[in-house]
């Protein structure tokens, strides 16, 4: 009972789940009285015509070859969807207005109030693994194995009056603003309800209410015990809290990723997320594939949340249990002597690029960091659009100044395309005019359509051509036809997601020569060291210097290699300015020059900017 | 070589933390006792540089602290209160990084860290993670890193806190052997620490020296004080807390023996037939002079 | 006058030689389009319905007889698309329905197991409505990701399931919105045979014949047209070989083409071109090459050298036909379903204005797709009506 009483202490958890469960009430009584209710997908009336229909249906497919083998899926579905619908064949429906009712069991607001009660709720009942209160509970007689399957059936508890709460104080609102009809309604067949007019359980409004309820009690005891399992596991509260996150990202990636008609599918119906953010699974019938039996899918619901709830109570219980004394562990005999070697032999800059790398988990970002780097660099590109071939294969032959054959080739490709586009919008018009047929005009529009590479290419060709053109009159530069899909790659703009990452890898590896000395608690004692101070700083500032230009330089050498492997640079000698961009530099120079000063300029910026951040960032060297 | 603290005051917004300090060390242990709060911790962040002070001098050799700089801190050694270490270091790692912090050159490094790991029994968990090491280890650790340079002023800031009382007594032990051509401050609230090793004590309550100085002499001043009797029943007690400071209580064959400490604010003599002078001892000196007073002495 | 008499003679004689001579044709063959509607009995037992040879396993093999590789015969039915579903014909009952189990479904959106989306939004998978193929027990569908991935999906029988199998190429469509996707991406053409997927990335600017093994990401490029303007199209495998056509434009409106039948020996792995000139619809019948020209219908001579048979002259140029028996052959006119007897000398036409496109069919039945009241429809004629019936008959009898 301690157990149970333990969250009656939070009084301001109390107050704060009270204050959830009247704002999901207002939600609700708002939308019911201000938002216009849907009109329902079929009138009653139709339901038993509906229904018939279906069984018709039914008895059609079977005798179809399709789904005429019994050991089939497709079969038993048949059969199985023929005797749910058969049952209520034959229930009568009352004409009735059932907005409110088909509100509540539609309305997610009270879902997103469910989850945010069932993370309080797991929080509340969380024991930290630090402090003292742990060697205390599990030093005492039921403290272990026994507490946690305590835990668990009150958790159990607690979800379920806050289901009744949430969900029977709406439903009470709601009889209340409705008055007498509310109450008949609720002796009326399901179906009565017009999201319900095909879901076939042949039960009254206040029986499926109460399955409805149970359904939401289970599933918010399924979300409740997940997050307290895991905080449990985990121990730490932010990691805990990153796993939850994590797991309901998963979750959410698995549901969209999998579809309907996926064999996978049960996947994304026995899925939290799905659980907890849907409710139609409690009005509309689909039945799944498990084990090559169809199966209503609200039963596969329940039944995987059951077993969740069940394998969770067993390892938490089993968790608990192991909480022995005489656990031993084992240091790795072979690498840890070869880690105490080297970590002795480190200089003071070594030891700051140790710290930054290995105690702060820096190698994990640059990892990340790295892989992200490689998918956006050009090796993930796989095949080149028709125009970009056109380009490529114009730029393998023509690269470099300007020649009378390159100028014909442009001039001609140009003019073909033009007269196709002419004769296109003459078509166009005339179509408009009833002067031709529609035969003879979709054959014109498709030859229009055939030459939409040859469009594009000689747009992108002409522009480069015309700029050229430029360059040499306005400012007397010979500029060369150079391959600008592969320069645009190697020479990438700093207003990029990619140097905007990188941005933020400075600043948290500055960051991080800090926090390093604030975590052990080290400042003060190295404040009081010969070199602990400015020099102790330079070392911390060179070592972010050093990370950040190795960084760079790898993801300099990860550009270029991708451009090289897809564009097969040459050109180099191109004077810089026969690129678009560079139109202003003032510099006589090569496009192979142009690259070298680029990424010496961004090291040079790099280094720069990573040095500045950690000799500002040692200004919050102190914790105090 | 001398230490001089001069007229030093630090305040922390509203709160006073050191006001008008001043003293004159020399070669010695120098034990500086007194309640959490006192001062003791922010007088040692001063003496090591490692917060501003308001005002005041703080000389090493007659010279500034701050000028000295770099000299100055090539020959103090500190321990501070809340052990600092790198978890994933292993304890001689550690040692040698911190030797490179000194500015040790790389042989002498290695010896001295040696050295240390030996004298200080840390020999053989040398390789383990300091992370792992249990709360005595640690301590010793953070001796070990104090003494890598040989310092001439050996500052500790709560030397033995959370370490048991065999520790404790190697560490004390330990302290009085080095203590030869050295200005040690030990930075304490245990009377334990300093009152078998101290030269002299400084009392510091409320951000002030109220006292100092040698243990014998307190010892003297507070005994007068000092007295011994036995109660039948423990509600006796409670009465006895009007006049009295309780310092001690034990129950034996004749009643429960309780030693107490008149307050300074009582003149009344004790009836010598009740209660009997008895010699005080270091925690009677603590007690006496920060347990519950209303007047300055 | 004597000169007058034999010079006149001479140019009777003339007159009438001429009438008898010209290239070898199958003129006796050749229908002549006066003699319309006179009904053909087909005989079923020479009827082509193991036309594809001896060598023909159903489980394995690519159904070559389909013109349109949108219809695919199953165990007892046939699959097709419509309107973005696939039905299922049963051939017992003649009756159809959506490939979907789920009584109560509407067969209108992603839920329902018969309705693939075609709308290129970006966000979901896009389906080829223009491929489906029965292989070994499970049906393939082509579509495109999100990523600009193209995928075979394989779908259950039944149509219960349906998973990504494998993926054939990428198309770099990321910076291309929705329509501009449509009218970007072109539809490879493909089919699956004895284990290997062969397929032609349309949004090549030259086309390659590729294979990739069923299952495996991997492609190889079995043929690539050295030539510029190059095209290669119509894939037919016929046992252990696959024919393809492959040719180059030889205009700027890249409508007439050069080219020729090539030949893939899957055993060998190699190509080799098996007939020059013949760039429209062609099939095999017991290893004898049947073709469409501009003329009519020709078929292959059997010894090298000889000249080809034309078969047929045809009233369209390059007409799709189908091989209904040794000596009847039906080709479309434009809608119209022309069935030749060329040994009796023999025309039925078949015309019904709701008839779009002709897929041909299996030898018993022949397919078609068309539209009735503004509703595609999919249209059937069975092999043994073929000769007489006037219209195609609506397989549509289920109410959607």
């Amino acid at each position: 009972m301690m157990e149970l009483r333990r969250l009656l202490y939070h009084k301001k958890t109390i107050v704060f789940i009270l204050s959830l469960v009247l704002l999901q009430l207002a939600m609700l009584s708002y939308g019911f009285y201000h938002e216009k209710p849907e009109e329902p997908a079929m009138p009653a009336s139709q339901h038993e015509k509906q229904v018939q229909d279906i069984m018709e249906e039914c008895n059609r497919y079977l005798g179809i070859s399709l789904f005429a083998d019994t050991d089939s899926f497709a079969y038993k579905n048949v059969r199985q969807t023929k005797e749910d619908y058969s049952r209520i064949l034959s229930v009568e429906q009352p004409d009735a207005d059932t907005a409110f009712f088909d509100r509540l069991i539609s309305f997610k607001g009270t879902n997103a109030v469910c989850i945010m009660i069932g993370i309080i709720l797991a929080l509340t009942y969380q024991d930290p693994e630090s402090g003292g209160l742990k060697a205390l509970t599990y030093s005492a007689k039921n403290g272990r194995g026994i507490r946690r399957l305590k835990q668990i059936f009150v958790l159990m508890i607690w979800s379920g009056i806050a289901v009744l709460i949430l969900y029977g104080g709406s439903l009470l609102t709601g009889l209340l603003l409705i008055g007498s009809d509310g109450w008949k309604i609720l002796g009326m067949p399901l179906q009565t309800l017009s999201l319900c007019r095909l879901f076939p359980i042949p039960v009254a409004v206040w029986e499926y209410l109460l399955l409805f309820l149970f359904f939401k009690w289970i599933i918010l005891f399924e979300l409740t015990a997940v997050i307290w399992f895991l905080f449990l596991l985990i121990g730490n509260l932010i990691l805990a809290s990153g796993a939850v996150v994590l797991l309901f990202l998963a979750e959410y990636i698995v549901w969209m990723a999998v579809g309907v008609t996926s064999s996978w599918n049960l996947l994304k119906y026995c899925n939290l997320w799905y659980h907890l953010s849907s409710n139609e699974y409690l009005y509309t019938y689909l039945n799944l594939n498990v084990g090559n039996h169809p199966v209503n899918r609200q039963w596969v619901i329940l039944a995987a949340a059951f077993l969740l709830i069940f394998l969770l109570a067993v390892f938490s219980y089993l968790k608990g249990e192991y909480a022995k004394g005489d656990r031993v562990k084992w240091e790795i005999s072979i690498v840890f002597p070869f880690w105490a070697r080297m970590q002795e032999r480190l200089n003071l800059l070594t030891a700051e690029i140790y710290k930054l790398l290995v105690i702060q988990k820096g190698c994990i970002l640059i990892l990340l960091f790295m892989a992200f780097v490689v998918m956006q660099s050009d090796f993930m590109h796989v095949s080149n659009t028709g125009y970009q071939e056109m380009y490529y294969t114009f730029m393998e032959q023509y690269q470099g100044l300007p020649t009378e054959e390159s100028e014909r080739y442009i001039r001609d490709l140009s003019k073909e395309v033009n007269a196709v586009t002419k004769e296109y919008d003459e078509a166009d018009q005339r179509y408009a005019g009833g002067e031709i047929s529609t035969d003879e005009y979709f054959s014109i529009l498709m030859k229009y359509d055939t030459f939409y590479n040859e469009r594009k290419f000689v747009s992108i060709v002409e522009q480069q051509r015309d700029y050229l053109l430029q360059l040499r009159d306005k400012k007397g530069i010979e500029g060369w036809y150079v391959n600008s899909f592969c320069y645009q790659s190697i020479l990438e703009p700093v207003l990029s997601l990619k140097y905007g990452l990188f941005m933020i890898f400075i600043l948290l590896t500055a960051f991080a020569s800090v926090k390093v000395e604030r975590d052990a608690s080290m400042f003060r004692v190295l404040n009081g060291t010969v070199l602990g101070r400015k020099h102790l700083f330079y070392k911390k500032a060179a070592a972010v210097g050093l990370i950040t230009a190795g960084m760079y330089l790898i993801m300099m050498i990860i550009g270029l290699a991708s451009a090289v492997h897809v564009y097969g640079i040459s050109a180099w000698n191109a004077p810089v300015q026969s690129l678009e961009p560079y139109y202003h530099v003032p510099l006589h120079i090569s496009l192979l020059q142009g690259i070298i000063l680029y990424y010496a300029g961004l090291l040079f910026l790099t280094i720069l900017i990573s040095v500045g951040f950690t000799l500002l960032f040692q200004r919050f060297r102190y914790d105090t | 070589m001398t230490l001089k603290v001069r007229h030093l005051n630090k305040r922390y917004k509203t709160t006073t933390a050191i006001s008008d300090v001043s003293f004159e060390l020399t070669e010695g242990i120098y034990g500086f006792l007194g309640p959490n709060g006192a001062g003791k911790s922010t007088l040692i962040n001063l003496i090591t540089d490692n917060i501003r002070r308001d005002s005041g001098e703080i000389l090493w050799d007659g010279q500034e602290i701050c000028r000295l700089d770099k000299k100055y801190r090539d020959v103090i050694g500190y321990m501070p209160q809340y052990q600092g270490y790198y978890k994933g270091f292993t304890a001689r790692a550690f040692l040698l990084y911190m030797a490179q912090m000194k500015g040790m050159k790389k042989k002498e490094a290695f010896e001295r860290t040696d050295e240390l790991l030996k004298t200080l029994n840390l020999w053989k968990v040398r390789e383990k993670k300091a992370g792992s090491l249990s709360g005595g280890m640690r301590q010793r650790l953070m001796l070990a890193q104090a003494l890598l340079n040989d310092p001439k002023l050996l500052i500790l800031d709560e030397p033995t806190a959370g370490v048991d009382p065999q520790e404790r007594i190697r560490i004390r032990n330990y302290i009085s052997t080095i203590a030869k051509d050295k200005i040690i401050l030990i930075a304490t609230h245990i009377v334990s620490d300093v009152e078998a090793i101290a030269n002299q004590i400084f009392l510091m309550g409320g951000g002030k020296v109220v006292e100092h100085c040698s243990p014998e002499a307190l010892i003297a001043k507070v005994s007068p004080y000092t007295y011994m009797t036995t109660v039948k029943s423990a509600t006796e007690i409670h009465g006895l807390e009007q006049m009295f400071i309780v310092s001690n209580i034990h129950n034996s064959e004749d009643g429960i023996q309780v030693k107490l400490i008149r307050k300074r604010s009582t003149d009344k003599e004790m009836d010598e037939a009740i209660c009997h002078p008895v010699m005080a001892n270091l925690e009677d000196v603590y007690l006496f002079y920060f347990s519950d007073r209303s007047d300055e002495v | 006058m004597k000169q007058l008499r034999l010079i006149s003679i001479f140019l009777c004689m003339c007159f009438i030689c001429s009438a008898c001579s010209g290239t070898k044709q199958a003129s006796d063959n050749s229908a002549e389009s006066s003699s319309q509607q006179e009904n053909i009995e087909i005989d079923l037992e020479k009827s082509l319905q193991n036309y594809a040879g001896s060598d023909y396993h159903f489980d394995t093999d690519y159904q070559s007889y389909f013109d349109r590789p949108c219809i695919t015969k199953g165990e007892k039915g046939y699959y097709y698309w419509l309107d973005n579903r696939i039905y299922y014909y049963d051939t017992a009952t003649e009756q159809n329905v959506a490939l979907c189990s789920k009584a109560e479904c509407k067969h209108s959106d992603e839920t329902c197991n018969a309705y693939f989306n075609e709308d290129f939004s970006g966000d979901k998978d896009s389906f080829v409505n223009s491929y489906v193929q029965y292989y070994d027990g499970s049906l393939y569908v082509v579509g495109v990701d999100p990523k600009g991935k193209v995928n075979l999906y394989k779908v259950a029988a039944d149509g219960s399931s349906r998973d990504r199998y494998m993926t054939l190429f990428k198309q770099n469509i990321n910076s291309v919105s929705g329509d501009q996707m449509i009218a970007d991406f072109t539809y490879p053409d493909i089919c699956i045979h004895r284990g290997y997927v062969y397929y032609i990335n349309n949004m090549e600017s030259e086309p390659k014949l590729y294979r990739a093994k069923l299952g495996s990401d991997r492609s190889e490029v079995i043929y690539e047209n050295e030539g510029t303007h190059s095209t290669t199209y119509r894939i037919k495998p016929y046992g252990d070989r696959v024919y393809f056509q492959s040719g180059n434009f030889t205009d700027e409106d890249q409508v007439n083409v050069e080219g020729g039948i090539y030949a893939y020996d899957i055993e060998k792995q190699k190509v080799s071109l098996y007939k020059e000139s013949a760039i429209s619809d062609y099939l095999f019948y017991e290893d004898t090459l049947y073709y469409s020209t501009a003329e009519g219908i020709c078929r292959a001579a059997e010894e090298k050298g000889s000249d080809d048979d034309r078969i047929i002259e045809t009233k369209s140029s390059h007409a799709d036909f189908f091989l209904l028996n040794e000596q009847t052959i039906a080709y479309m006119d434009d809608r119209d379903m022309v069935v030749c007897d060329f040994k009796d000398k023999k025309e039925h036409v078949i015309r019904d204005d709701r008839m779009d496109v002709c897929y041909f069919g299996d030898g018993s039945i022949f397919f078609a797709g068309g539209a009735e009241d503004s509703a595609s429809v999919l249209l059937l004629i069975r092999a043994d009506e073929i000769g007489t019936a006037d219209k195609w008959t609506n397989a549509m009898n289920v109410e959607e």
